[in-house]
This record gives C-alpha cells, structure tokens and sequence, in this order.
C-alpha cells in the first residue's frame, strides 16, 4: 500500500485519539467549556462524555429519554452526528478517525497471516453486524442493556489512561470486560484478517453510519468508493486489500458492500488502473 | 420470490447474531449482583428512609457469584459504585464521603470523574447544588483470608456535610458470599 495513504490514516487515527479520548479528548472538553452551564465542566472529559452507544438505544426505544439526556450532554447528538456525514460522505470516521476500530487494523499488519483467521470471501459480515445491531437495540427491554458492559471505547480509554499514567484505570476487570477486550482487540482485531472484526460484526455505531451509507449511496451527489468497469483488470488486489472484506469479486467486476464498506480507501490506494475512485456519482459505471 | 441459499444463510446469521446478543444481556444480567453492583443515592435523607429510590435501603454483593473469567482471572477485585450521588435538598452541600467499617487489609480504591474531587479528604470541593449529582466507585480488593467468610464487608457509605459535619445520608453496603453459592 502506498506509504502516503497509510500515514495519512495514521495521522487521521492520532487525531481520533486526540480528540476524542482522554487525557487529550479535545472535542470533549471544548464542549464542556462551550456548555459550562450543564456542568460538564466539573468532570473528567474522555471517550465516555461522547457515547456513541447508548443513545442508540434511548433514540429507538425511549426518545423522551434521549431527549432529556441530549438536553444535559449534546454530545450524545455525536453518534446522529455521524449518521449523517455518513449518508453524504460515506463512514469516514469508522474508516479513519475512530481509535477502537483503526489500533486493532493497523497492529494487525504486523501479525503474521498463518496466525489470522482468514474469513474473507467465505462469510458475509452484514447480516451478522446487523442481527447484532437489533440485538443490540432490544437486549435492554429482554435480557438487559450490553451498551456499557460490552463497550470497546470503554475498554480503548482504559488502556489509554494506563499508558498516560493513570493505573487505576485498569484495577478492576468485570468478566463482560475481559470477553469485550478478548474479543474487540486479540480475536476481532489483531488475530483476524484485516483486524475489523469487531467493526463487522459487533459495532452498533458503524452499523447504523453504513445503513445510512447504503443508503446515501444510491445518490449521485454523495459521496463512494465509486467502480469503473471498463478500467478494472481483475487483478483483485482490491479485494485483498479491504480490511473490512467489503468488496467481493464477481465476473469481470467487483461488488462493494456498502452495508460494510468504510471508506478507508485503501482499494483506491492499491488499484492499479483507477478502476475505484472515491467521488461523488453513481455507484458504478 | 425465489429464495436462494444465499438467503437462507444470511437469515440464519442475522438470527444467530441477535440471538447471541441477546443472550450477552441475559448474562450480564446474571452477575449485575456479583462482580460490580451500581446503585443511585439522594440526599439529605434521614437514616432508615430509602436513599437510592425504588425502596432501596441497602447495596449487597454477592463476591461467590462472580462469572468464571471473573473467577479465573481477577476473583479478589469487586467494584461498588454510584452514577448519581444526588443532592435533593433545597440548598447547596460540599459532601465528604466516608466508607465506614473497612477490614484491615482491604484495599479500597476511590474512582471519581470530578476534577474538584479531594481524595486526601475525601470531599467534593465544589458546592453541589439541588438536583445537582455526582459519581463515585469503590474498587474493594478483598484479602485471600476473607473470601471464604460469610460476610466479608459489612459497612456503609455515609454522606457527610463536610462544613457541619451533619449525616445527609447512610447508605448500608454488603460483600457476602451467598449460601448455596458458586463456591
């Protein structure tokens, strides 16, 4: 992959941390000082001030509630937020800027491929992420709400605030949190092809931000990962590529999943002849 | 229409996924009094009365229900905490926190949010005014000798008017192992 794009990514990723988790968790504590009369103020600002879980399940199953809540933190509108730059951008953030989907990618790259579990090709990620999102969506009206207890931010903050000094952060380990860690960063992410394991199949907050692309996508001004016939070769090292096993091979073409693609851009980085472009328009041509 | 394979097995996923979900909400449901117990508390609120809402008098865990990687990996660390310590009073409080009744050789260690928070005095500097609240956890880790006893905490949480000295709140807290329990 080209060296430029990759580091590009990575800068995008640092930003991610930067801004959204703490000791840095820039976006978080502008807020607060922009809202002081909420008392934002007074707390600690990391990851969790901007949930991108829990709102999901006030906004499908008590909206009075997020209402009440958004009222106190705005930042809930964080994860909407992401909805709609998705319908007209494509999952940007999912691809670029969130931490907790793009550390397991990137350190993925340094596991050997005879210790990664090669799903790719043989299993569709999308009615497994999408079974869990309304799994997910239910669970606090059946058996009780998995938003805090299998949280994967949760789990990135932890270690973060440990690597920045504060120990504490990791003192207390529940059994949920041991499986969410085991899961999100060792058997999802860095001992699986791509390492978006997690992403695929376990990640409300991509899932809803790719609905919302597959959806924008069947307009020609948004903005995709977009496919030329006539330039494609079929050399497949798009395919190859993807982390996320978005994009499958077919006869003389390709299909891009828009339920899994999260416009990383590392199939346009590695085609050799322009045949994916990342550009407002149809879908392919 | 006609139904491939195709369909058919991505049906079958999309029901095994929300089935699994599911389930990881029932599971989490089962240890919710083992591993870390949660619980909202208002004050000032006379002793005896109910302090959390819900008639809730008391917070008990129960250390011998833990899950088993719980078990497996960290059996001695339990965490008890509050999402909403809560003034309901009708002017502003500076609060000092007090865990009475800690065994010797239990290590307690205080999690808050709050950057006004003095863990030397165990006080929220600043004023917490009506309806205003607050978060603290307590992360108990229990020596080796009294994790087979029957009660290994019987204390409480007391929310004190730190300019007074005048009781808010008392919260009774409990680690036990339950009779007929896990181990």
């Amino acid at each position: 992959m080209n060296n430029r794009h990759l580091m590009y990514r990575i800068l995008a990723l640092l930003l991610g941390i930067v801004l959204f988790y703490a000791p840095f968790a820039l976006f978080i504590k502008a807020t607060a000082h922009l809202l002081e009369s909420q008392g934002l103020i007074y707390v600690v600002g990391d990851v969790h001030r901007a949930c991108l879980r829990m709102p999901i399940n006030w906004a499908f199953l008590d909206p009075a509630k997020l209402i009440s809540r958004v009222l106190i933190n705005p930042l809930y509108l964080t994860v909407f937020l992401l909805v709609v730059v998705s319908f007209f951008l494509a999952p940007l953030f999912c691809g670029w800027m969130c931490p907790a989907g793009n550390i397991p990618e990137h350190l993925n790259r340094f596991v050997p491929k005879k210790l990664k579990l090669n799903l790719r090709g043989k299993l569709d990620p999308a009615p497994i992420r999408y079974g869990f999102l309304v799994g997910f969506i239910l669970s606090p009206k059946l058996g009780g709400s998995i938003a805090c207890s299998f949280c994967n931010y949760s789990q990135l903050q932890r270690v973060l605030s440990a690597i920045f000094g504060d120990f504490h952060a990791l003192a207390y380990w529940s059994s949920t949190a041991i499986i969410t860690f085991a899961l999100w960063f060792l058997i999802l992410g860095l001992f699986i092809d791509g390492g978006r394991g997690w992403c695929n199949f376990a990640c409300p907050a991509g899932a809803l931000q790719n609905l919302s692309h597959w959806i924008g996508s069947k307009l020609p001004f948004t903005f995709k990962v977009r496919f030329f016939r006539q330039r494609c070769t079929d050399c497949g090292k798009c395919v190859e590529a993807c982390p996320t096993w978005a994009i499958r091979e077919a006869p003389n073409s390709v299909k891009i999943n828009r339920l899994i693609c999260n416009a990383c851009k590392d199939c346009v980085e590695v085609c050799p002849t322009e045949a994916l472009v990342y550009s407002k328009g149809q879908e392919a041509e | 229409m006609k139904i491939s394979r195709q369909m058919i097995v991505a049906a079958f996923l999309f029901l095994l996924a929300l089935s699994i979900t599911v389930e990881a909400g029932y599971y989490r449901g089962s240890l919710r009094k083992a591993e870390s117990v949660h619980f909202g508390l208002n004050f000032p609120v006379p002793e005896g009365k109910s302090v959390g809402g819900k008639g809730k008098k008391e917070v008990v865990l129960y250390y011998n229900e833990q899950g088993l990687l719980k078990r497996i990996f960290q059996p001695n660390v339990v965490e008890i905490g509050s999402h909403r310590i809560k003034n309901v009073g009708d002017k502003p409080y500076v609060v000092r926190l007090e865990l009475i009744n800690v065994p010797p050789g239990m290590e307690v260690i205080w999690e808050t949010n709050e950057l006004a928070w003095d863990d030397e005095t165990k006080t929220l500097r600043r004023p917490l005014k009506p309806r205003q609240r607050f978060g603290m956890s307590w992360v108990f880790h229990i020596p080796e000798e009294l994790r087979d006893k029957p009660v290994i905490y019987d204390g409480g949480l007391r929310v004190i008017d730190a300019e007074t000295g005048e009781q808010l709140a008392f919260l009774p807290i409990k680690i036990l192992n339950k009779e007929g329990g896990r181990r």
